[in-house]
């Protein structure tokens, strides 16, 4: 099994209603796997509106890539501070950051 | 201590780029006065002030609320302050930038640029500026009368 750290900001923050969160999966799960099922499995009282904010959606369908990657809507995930690819494998102590468009300034 | 930030390179004296966030803003004057202490070749200190508008379209605002990356942003900043400094060749920077409760018309952000001259100081401090904007970890919520938004930089 591999365990990693999740963390929210900005509005994901506010719809999970929490900073971070532990995650134990299996070997071989990929980003999407974690954000399409482990994460909205979790949190299920708000996982419509976790794909709708997070995926681009046609009437509530997550959009995908050829590849069968879901596409998402201007958010960037960053694993231990580098830029993820959705199909990327999780590693033993990833810290997998989901983060909204930017608004400092 | 701005010393603290001092190397020698060579004959030459180099100030370490100083990036803040945190919920308080050093005085300006201050920043002012550490930034000049970099070299004495600067002759413009260009600075921006970033405000909290009271106002979004026909609502009134009450405040902002940021919140960062506490690692990202810094190394963000810091990596668009190294690629600003060699494109415009000025001299150093400084870049703080409040997270918490921000009311309205406190100050959020102050980007200073120290520079030869005012020209690259200014081309330098208006990228900066816009990169932050859109390129470094950094969430705020409007809180206004009437409803609570999450602003996105378009």
């Amino acid at each position: 099994m591999t365990v990693v750290q999740v963390r929210y900001f900005g509005k994901l923050r506010e719809l999970v209603g929490v900073k971070n969160e532990e995650y134990t999966v299996k070997e071989g799960t990929t980003v999407a796997d974690l954000l399409l099922s482990r994460i909205p499995e979790k949190h299920s009282e708000v996982s419509k509106t976790w794909a709708e904010t997070l995926f681009r959606t046609i009437k509530s369908e997550i959009i995908r890539n050829k590849d069968g990657t879901p596409v998402l809507d201007n958010y960037l995930i960053m694993i231990n501070g580098k830029s993820a690819k959705l199909n990327g494998k999780l590693r033993q102590g990833d810290e997998v950051a989901i983060m909204p468009p930017f608004g400092g300034g | 201590m701005a010393g603290d930030n001092l190397k020698g390179i060579g004959d030459k004296l180099v100030v370490e780029v100083k990036i803040k966030i945190s919920q308080k803003l050093d005085s300006l004057n201050s920043l002012v006065k550490e930034l000049k202490k970099s070299s004495d070749e600067i002759g413009a200190i260009t600075v921006f002030v970033g405000v909290v508008r009271g106002t979004r379209e026909k609502e009134k605002v009450l405040r902002l609320e940021y919140e960062a990356h506490e690692t990202l942003a810094p190394q963000t900043i810091e990596k668009i302050i190294d690629e600003q400094k060699a494109k415009h060749g000025v001299i150093d920077a400084i870049v703080e930038h409040k997270v918490g409760s921000v009311q309205v018309g406190e100050e959020v952000m102050y980007v200073l640029i120290a520079s030869k001259h005012r020209k690259e100081g200014r081309l330098a401090l208006a990228e900066i500026v816009d990169q932050i904007k859109h390129e470094v970890p950094i969430w705020k919520k409007e809180v206004t009368e009437k409803n609570v938004y999450w602003v996105e930089n378009a």
